[in-house]
């Protein structure tokens, strides 16, 4: 489903690579725990997978298809096939529960036929068909990441990438949020989740792909979020850049986390950082609408 | 596409930015009624010019006896010299320059004069020997008249010579300049409005970056995209067309209708609303045009693809 092949991302010349000869591959149908340190490449794999960004070296397969052979304008085809799950959901804060789900079949054209049919089914997949037309701050925040999944989920793509949906939900929410996951799995969506959830994962016991400095440390099935995996950085088995020489590591040098690479590569279209901009609070204005996520509920607060 | 989803957008876009997207139509509207207007007088002059070559360019007046000039010394016309005048007009020198001419006999000339005059009661004064003899020259070229005006100017009885082209010169020109003034208020005006429709449209972008940024995750194409953007600018250029055409339908049926054409006379005065049936489409896609191809132009500097 999908493939890196001997894939290398360097977002600055002459920095250490976010990924380094990367060869990994997700078969249709797995469920995969992405883990490791803020900065070890995770976002940058999904970014990858999105065509979002283009890889230095190597070829990434999506579907069976190479990216680099995707001509530009076909590129909205294959993001319509890949679902997009945020840590704090970004769903549209001026429209209902039901209309963020529609909204997201409406612009890629999909008859108002089709849409009436799908986005009830989808409110009741997730469990929320009685709370269609809240607003997002009218809803907990399981619930907002339950509207986000079915967003994500109701053009039916064969791919689902999660980057910590449970981030910002309490134990049980969370849990709540897996099942789902773990459902939409079942009908035979591949699910990528990118997690620092320790609970989530050893519950789950899915297979675990540990990333450290932009190689593949640890790659499990049925794994747990620890390991005794020798070259597992977040068991502690091994310190942080034992493995390698030092100030090779792709967060020594290289952006420390996401949001900076912009910065680091203006000419670079980053729609995750388009997304993430887009929803990120303007501290300049008082009145501005609330950003999902920003605040804990009062339900997520018990 | 979805027509409904795409009419909302294009609405709620331009009710976010009610203020700026008014500017846009007022903008757009003044500087189209000055390329309206500026349409109205080129063709006006172009009428102008046409009704003046169609009709003769020169005409020669022949001493009558009550002439004043001081070629007229000798009295009325002479039959001799009114020949001579008929075979200079058909004659080498001037075969470039005429084309054909009339002559209008005293009769012919009293009869006019009746006409345009009856009911008065000096008419029955006149009789035809009181009337001069006219010719009536139509010319090849009406740019150069004066050589045939400068020819006969001064002939033993030869009263008056006039150039109906150059008396009208002062008109045209007055007409050419302000048409020259008018573009380039528009074309001012028009530079102002493109920038405007720039900064709409990125208001706009900014305004709707979160539902931008998801419809690029979900896989929304381009074009879907882009287009409410493109056809909010259009809207507001249109909506500035049409209030230039209403603006010139005023100006059209109330000052030229109503005084100018009254005053000159509507042999003259050929433009008028009717004009508008061909003026408001050119300036509706003008406007169309002009607020699009800015939008695609700010779009492609604002919003990623």
């Amino acid at each position: 489903m999908i493939r890196f092949d001997n894939v290398t991302k360097t977002y600055l010349r002459g920095q250490s690579p976010a990924l380094a000869n990367l060869d990994l591959e997700f078969a249709r149908g797995e469920f995969v725990f992405l883990v490791g340190a803020s900065g070890s490449g995770k976002s940058t794999l999904m970014r990858l997978v999105l065509k979002e960004t283009v890889p230095t070296t190597g070829t990434v397969y999506v579907a069976g298809k190479d990216l680099s052979r995707i001509q530009s304008w076909r590129i909205p085809t294959l993001r319509r096939d890949i679902g997009m799950v945020f840590q704090d959901f970004r769903l549209l804060p001026s429209k209902t529960a039901y209309q963020n789900i529609e909204f997201a079949l409406a612009v890629i054209g999909t008859p108002r036929r089709v849409v009436r049919k799908l986005v009830p089914e989808m409110l009741e997949m997730v469990g929320l068909e009685d709370k269609g037309r809240r607003l997002p701050h009218e809803l907990s925040g399981g619930e907002q990441q339950r509207v986000a999944i079915a967003r994500a989920y109701v053009n039916r793509p064969s791919i689902l990438l999660a980057d910590e949906p449970t981030g910002n939900l309490d134990p049980a929410t969370a849990q709540g949020i897996l099942d789902l996951l773990e459902q939409i799995n079942e009908r035979g969506t591949t699910v990528v989740m990118a997690t620092h959830d320790r609970t989530a994962v050893d519950r789950m016991r899915k297979r675990v792909v540990e990333l450290s400095g932009g190689h593949v440390v640890r790659d499990e099935q049925a794994g747990t979020y620890a390991s005794v995996a020798p070259g597992s950085v977040i068991s502690g088995n091994l310190e942080d850049g034992d493995a390698l020489e030092p100030g090779s590591h792709a967060w020594e040098q290289a952006p420390a986390d996401v949001e900076d690479e912009a910065l680091f590569d203006p000419t670079e279209g980053d729609l995750l950082d388009e997304v993430e901009q887009a929803f990120a609070p303007d501290d300049d204005d008082p009145f501005r609408d609330p950003v999902p996520g920003e605040y804990l509920t009062e339900e997520d607060a018990r | 596409m979805r027509a409904r989803y795409i009419a909302s957008e294009i609405f709620t876009g331009l009710w976010r930015n009610i203020a700026m997207v008014i500017s846009v139509v007022i903008v757009t509207a003044v500087s189209l009624t000055f390329v309206g207007a500026g349409l109205m007088m080129q063709k006006q002059i172009m009428d102008m010019k046409s009704t003046l070559v169609r009709e003769s360019q020169v005409t020669l007046f022949m001493c009558s006896p009550h002439s004043t000039a001081a070629t007229c010394a000798g009295g009325a016309a002479t039959d001799a010299q009114i020949q001579s005048v008929r075979d200079a007009l058909e004659g080498e020198v001037l075969s470039p320059y005429v084309s054909t001419y009339s002559e209008r006999s005293q009769d012919e000339a009293l009869a006019i004069y009746q006409e345009q005059f009856a009911g008065q009661g000096f008419v029955t004064d006149f009789t035809a020997a009181d009337m001069p003899v006219s010719f009536h020259i139509t010319l090849r070229d009406s740019e150069r008249s004066s050589a045939v005006v400068e020819f006969f100017q001064g002939r033993d009885g030869v009263d008056e010579v006039t150039d109906l082209l150059s008396a009208f010169a002062p008109f045209i020109d007055v007409l050419n300049q302000t048409t020259f003034f008018a573009i380039g208020l528009a074309l001012l005006m028009l530079v102002a409005a493109v920038l405007l429709v720039a900064t709409t449209i990125r208001m706009s972008v900014a305004n709707r970056r979160r539902e931008i940024a998801i419809m690029r995750l979900v896989g929304a194409s381009n074009i879907f995209i882009r287009t409410p953007f493109m056809l909010e600018g259009a809207v507001a250029g249109i909506l500035g067309a049409l209030i230039a055409s209403a603006l010139l339908w005023v100006g059209a049926n109330y000052l030229v209708e109503g005084w100018l054409a009254q005053t000159l006379g509507t042999r003259l005065i050929t433009v008028g609303t009717a004009d508008l049936w061909w003026i408001a489409p050119i300036l509706v896609v003008l406007g169309a045009v002009l607020a699009i191809a800015s939008s695609i132009v700010s779009l492609n500097r604002y919003l990623k693809v």
